[in-house]
Order: structure tokens, then C-alpha cells, then sequence
């Protein structure tokens, strides 16, 4: 069944049909939310409330749109919705923790390692850079979709892409990595 | 191309996501809307209900906008219009009054017999048809 029919049937009161979008598409919402927070249990936290926003606000839905970029722009307010607080949060303990803060010589080994390693490169990258590359390469979204996504007009999702690409290549050049590897 | 796709997909490496919290998500999704369903039906008539009340009160608040500028546009135009027609009128009158004063002049006297004996007769007249003249 196509999602513009399971929309229809849920409007029309099926709610268990909304269990079918909720599956096709969780994975992808997650591996998405991942580029954006770092803690599980924040991508699972903010991925329900994602879904549920979704939901409650499915009569304003048009099936014009893709429901997927849709949901991605839903989920990625509520994932900026908990950096912010997470960084209220941490501005107000930091002066209590910052002894406790400091990298051990264990942890600074491990970023180490890390930041040798392939995903580092993604990291270092600006967030805007790194989340259109992400949707266009890796979960395959039109520029259309990108652009409702991330609320900017498609040429600029155009511009990122061409430049995030060159940005990356520089990295790679950097740490030595050929892309023929 | 191959090896750009490959260098992709070493970047953008997915972790694996567990089933059980992917069946747990979709379990809680699914609860909390069992236990506070939306009524889309209510709120698609209530939307529709809303944007006709916004068009009929933008019609109305565009007329009560609208009707003092046509009332002044038409009286403009009413005023321009009697203006005018006055301003004809009294040149015809400038224009006939030579004409009238002329006449008067000259045939004021005929013209004012004519009158007298007219009245002189009729009164005459009315005398002899109620019988006052009779006596």
C-alpha cells in the first residue's frame, strides 16, 4: 500500500494503519537523527516524539509533499529542540564538572584513534554540509526533499552539496586518503 | 564511481540499529495514540468552518472598508454633475437675459393690458356663472 493511502485510511479514523508508516519509516528516521545527536537514547526519545507530532498534526499534511521529508523536517526540529536544551543544561553545570570534564589520557587516546578513522571526516565537517550529504547520498532524498527538510531553497541544497563535497575531498587529501580506496 | 560509492558508504556508515528498541518505538508510538486518538474528520470541518468565517469576514471587513470610498467617489461625481448643470443653467440665463429685458421694454405695456383685460374678463365671467350678476 503506498503512504498516500495509509494517510487517507488513518485520516479517515484506521489509526493502526499509521503502524505501517511507523515501520518503513523508524530505521531510516534513526540512522538520520544519529548525524544530528549523540546519545541513543535521545535519536529513540526524539524519534517517538518525532513520529507523534507527526500524527497529531496529519490533517495539515498534504499529500503534495513527500511524507518522509516531512517527517525528517519534524524530526530535526525536535532534534534542535533537544540540543538546545541539552546546552542550557550544560552551560548551567559546567562550572560545577569542570574538573570532572577533562579527557583522561584513555579518552584521549581513543579520540585519537577516532579522529584517524573515516567517520571523523563527516565530523569535521559543517553541520549543514554533512546533513545534505547525508540525505543525498546515503538515504537518497531529491533536492526537493532536502530543501523541505532543512528549510532552505533547493539551489542553495545545490551549493552545499558542491561544496561539501569539495570540503570533504580536502579532508581526505588531508589525512591521505584516496577515494579510489 | 564505484569507488566514490564505496568511499560513501565507509563515511556514511550506518550503525545497526537493535530490533527490539525499533519494535519498542513502534510499540510506544502506537499506545500513545490507541489511548489519545485525533479526530481528523472533526478537525478538517473545523478547519474548512474556520477558512469559510475568515473569507466571509474578510468580505465583510473589505465592504466596510470599501463602502465609505464609494460613497465619497459617487458623491464626488454627484457634486461635479450638479456643478456642472448648474453652471449651464446660469449661463443660458446670462445668455437670455438681453433677450428678456428687451421684450420687457418694449412689450411690458401690451403685455400687461393683455393680462388686465384677461383677468377683468374672467372675473366678469365667473360673476354671470354664479348668478351674482343676475341681481
Amino acid at each position: 500500500m503506498d503512504e498516500g493511502e495509509l494517510i487517507r485510511r488513518v485520516l479517515s479514523g484506521q489509526q493502526e494503519h499509521y503502524a505501517c508508516l511507523v515501520e518503513r519509516y523508524q530505521k531510516p528516521l534513526i540512522h538520520y537523527l544519529r548525524t544530528i545527536l549523540n546519545g541513543e537514547d535521545q535519536v529513540f526519545d526524539c524519534a517517538q516524539e518525532a513520529f507523534l507530532a507527526a500524527y497529531r498534526n496529519l490533517g495539515r499534511y498534504s499529500v503534495k509533499y513527500s511524507f518522509r521529508a516531512w517527517l525528517y523536517a519534524i524530526a530535526r526540529n525536535k532534534a534542535r529542540d533537544y540540543l538546545r536544551k541539552q546546552r542550557r543544561e550544560i552551560a548551567g553545570a559546567v562550572e560545577e564538572t569542570l574538573a570532572d570534564s577533562l579527557p583522561g589520557p584513555e579518552e584521549l587516546w581513543l579520540a585519537k584513534e577516532e579522529s584517524q578513522g573515516v567517520a571523523a571526516i563527516l565530523r569535521a565537517l559543517p553541520e549543514h554540509y554533512r546533513q545534505v550529504l547525508y540525505l543525498r547520498y546515503h538515504q537518497d532524498l531529491s533536492y526537493e526533499e532536502i530543501a523541505s527538510v532543512l528549510k532552505i531553497p533547493a539551489s542553495r541544497v545545490k551549493t552545499y552539496l558542491h561544496r561539501g563535497k569539495e570540503r570533504l575531498r580536502q579532508e581526505l587529501a588531508r589525512r591521505g586518503i584516496n577515494e579510489r580506496n | 564511481m564505484s569507488g566514490t560509492e564505496n568511499l560513501w558508504d565507509q563515511i556514511f556508515q550506518d550503525k545497526p540499529v537493535s530490533e527490539a528498541r525499533l519494535a519498542n518505538l513502534r510499540l510506544n508510538v502506537m499506545r500513545q495514540i490507541t489511548e489519545h486518538p485525533q479526530d481528523f474528520q472533526g478537525q478538517l470541518l473545523l478547519a474548512a468552518r474556520k477558512r469559510w468565517g475568515m473569507i466571509l469576514v474578510g468580505l465583510f471587513a473589505f465592504g466596510g472598508l470599501l463602502a465609505p470610498f464609494f460613497v465619497l467617489i459617487n458623491g464626488y461625481f454627484l457634486a461635479e454633475l450638479i456643478k456642472y448643470a448648474a453652471g449651464k443653467v446660469i449661463l443660458i440665463l446670462i445668455d437670455i437675459k438681453p433677450v428678456i429685458t428687451f421684450l420687457w421694454d418694449n412689450y411690458s405695456l401690451y403685455l400687461l393690458s393683455v393680462l388686465v383685460l384677461l383677468v377683468v374678463l374672467y372675473r366678469s365671467e365667473n360673476r354671470t356663472m354664479d348668478g351674482r350678476g343676475a341681481n
